[in-house]
């Protein structure tokens, strides 16, 4: 592979978690795949494997790693706007109307501008006309929303997702999967995603990393050759569906 | 509806009946003789006196003077206790640094500062509000530095990760984060600020509440004692009771 190219590089990523209790805590080992611009990619594992931790370090919040992670040419030490990044809660905060959480992650531009961006990243998520409320008058569905809006006011070329849908009942989950897809076809972000629901990484992914247990490494990579609307009930989609499932069906004794 | 409202009436009820029940069987137990009026006076007794201090309006007066210290004071030590603990609490290293200090100077309760206070302020005005400041200072300032140090890890991460100029950081996420707490403290030391007045006007004071009280000892007036103690637990309930609206409107998101 000529890694010169692209556009993410993950290589040889190994990650230790210093702890004061218990011995140190060695996450990945070596770790290593590339992501092209403009693709989606979901990454499923057990509980604990590492998933949240690969989007950390990769997104610059969790810059203690060995080996390297480089974005567009560019090593990944800090937190960047032009990554968004969806947390797994929510994290809104509540003193906060969802108009004024949004435009709280906007740090530059004008006023009149600003107000915009918010006003249109808001209708984009389908919360338009609930700019005043507060997060604990929103439903789970509703603030996971104002989680995504939150990520993308600042127009990332890349964005990070940690299970945003985990918490959802089925229905609203299935209904913010269509949504996310439409986002990205509108923005055309990048996007690197975390589930551990291997049905909703078939339906969103061009490719989909699975990671094995700890120290996790990756099982495989997936390509997922299904037309832009997949059918869920249609045999390639349960064909790759089966696939994924079987490194998880076997637990080691 | 109805039941909401029947049910409102027994809950106020429930609240007030044994206060009515002392006030009784002490009334009672004074009119029959079994209480010796030297040692406490009847409510009778005290409602007269009361009623005469109403109407001469020398009551209210005392209690307006002492409203007005405690306030000077309190407002003084609400300045002081979220600056410095907005200060303190932001970093590691002054927390560290204050710790001890603070945790010494703490439990030094007011009156045990009178010598020095009159010492360094004379016995004039400044030195009562400082005992009262003294009083509410402590209770503000650690409220405050928790409600900062604790607040969730998470949500400062948010904000770092968008690279937040600091003072919007502690504008708009530590201080309302930390809002909770602090109003917890801003409760807790107006209590304590309020019920340090009649300490501070020990300090050779000529009006207020307080000098009310130690005066009224001298000449053994023992109604004019219980009044005093009185109006310091009533107004202390009221100006809790206005702070705790003022919370419930300005913390609506918390509630
Ligand atoms: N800050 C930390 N300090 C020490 N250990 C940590 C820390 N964060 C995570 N870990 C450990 O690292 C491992 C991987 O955690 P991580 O959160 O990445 O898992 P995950 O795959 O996202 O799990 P989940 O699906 O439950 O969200 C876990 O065993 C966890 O206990
Ligand atoms: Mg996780």
């Amino acid at each position: 592979m000529d890694y010169q190219n692209e556009y993410i590089l993950v290589k040889d990523l190994r990650k230790i978690y210093a702890r004061k209790k218990h011995h140190d805590l060695l996450v990945f080992d070596s770790i290593s795949f590339a992501v092209e611009k403009g693709e989606f990619i979901c990454i499923v594992g057990g509980s604990g494997c590492g998933k949240s931790t690969l989007l950390r370090v990769m997104s610059g919040l969790d810059s203690d790693y060995e080996g390297d992670i480089i974005i567009d040419g560019e090593k990944v030490k800090k937190p960047d706007k032009r990554r968004g990044f969806v947390y797994q809660e929510h994290r809104l905060f509540p003193w906060m109307t969802v108009e004024k959480n949004v435009r709280f992650v906007i740090n530059d531009g004008n006023e009149e501008e600003n107000k915009k961006k918010v006003k249109e990243i808001l209708e984009l998520v389908g919360l338009k006309g609930f700019e005043s409320a507060y997060p604990k008058e929103l439903s789970g569905g509703m603030a996971q929303r104002v989680n995504i809006a939150r990520a993308l006011v600042n127009k990332p070329e890349i964005l990070f997702l940690d299970e945003p849908f985990g918490a959802l009942d089925a229905l609203t989950r299935i209904q913010l999967q269509k949504e996310l897809l439409v986002i990205r076809k509108k923005q055309k972000n990048t996007m690197l995603l975390v589930t551990h629901d291997i049905e909703e990484a078939v339906f969103l992914a061009d490719r989909i990393i699975v990671l094995g247990n700890r120290p996790a490494e990756i099982l495989d990579i997936v390509n997922v050759n299904l037309s832009e609307t997949r059918e869920r009930s249609s045999k390639e989609f349960q064909e790759i569906r089966k696939n994924i499932y079987k490194y998880f069906e076997y637990k080691e004794h | 509806m109805r039941k909401k409202v029947h049910n409102g009436l027994i809950y106020f009820l429930e609240s007030i009946i044994l206060l009515i029940l002392i006030i009784i069987i002490w009334c009672i137990a004074s009119e029959t003789g079994y209480i010796n009026e030297i040692l406490l006076p009847s409510p009778r007794m005290i409602g007269q006196t009361f009623i005469k201090k109403l109407i001469d309006k020398s009551l209210l007066i005392e209690i307006g003077i002492s409203i007005g210290r405690v306030l000077k004071g309190y407002m003084c030590a609400v300045i002081a206790g979220i600056c410095l603990g907005v200060i303190i609490g932001l970093s590691e290293h002054v927390h560290h640094m204050t710790k001890i200090i603070i945790q010494i100077l703490k439990p030094i309760p007011p009156i045990a500062w009178i010598p020095l206070v009159i010492l360094w302020m004379g016995i004039g005005e400044t030195s009562k509000v400082f005992l009262i400041f003294l009083g509410g200072f402590f209770v503000i300032l650690l409220n405050v530095i928790d409600g900062i140090r604790y607040i969730d890890p998470k949500i400062v991460e948010v904000s770092s990760a968008v690279e937040t100029p600091k003072m919007k950081y502690i504008f708009q996420l530590v201080i309302p984060a930390a809002m909770p707490n602090i109003f917890t403290g801003l409760r807790v030391a107006l209590g304590t600020s309020w019920s340090c007045v009649v300490a501070a006007e020990l300090v050779a004071a000529s009006s207020g509440v307080g000098y009310m009280i130690s005066n009224a000892r001298n000449f053994g007036q023992m109604d004019v004692v219980i009044i005093g103690m009185i109006s310091i637990g009533v107004v202390g309930k009221l100006m809790d009771e206005i702070l705790r609206l003022l919370e419930k409107k300005i913390l609506a998101w918390n509630f």
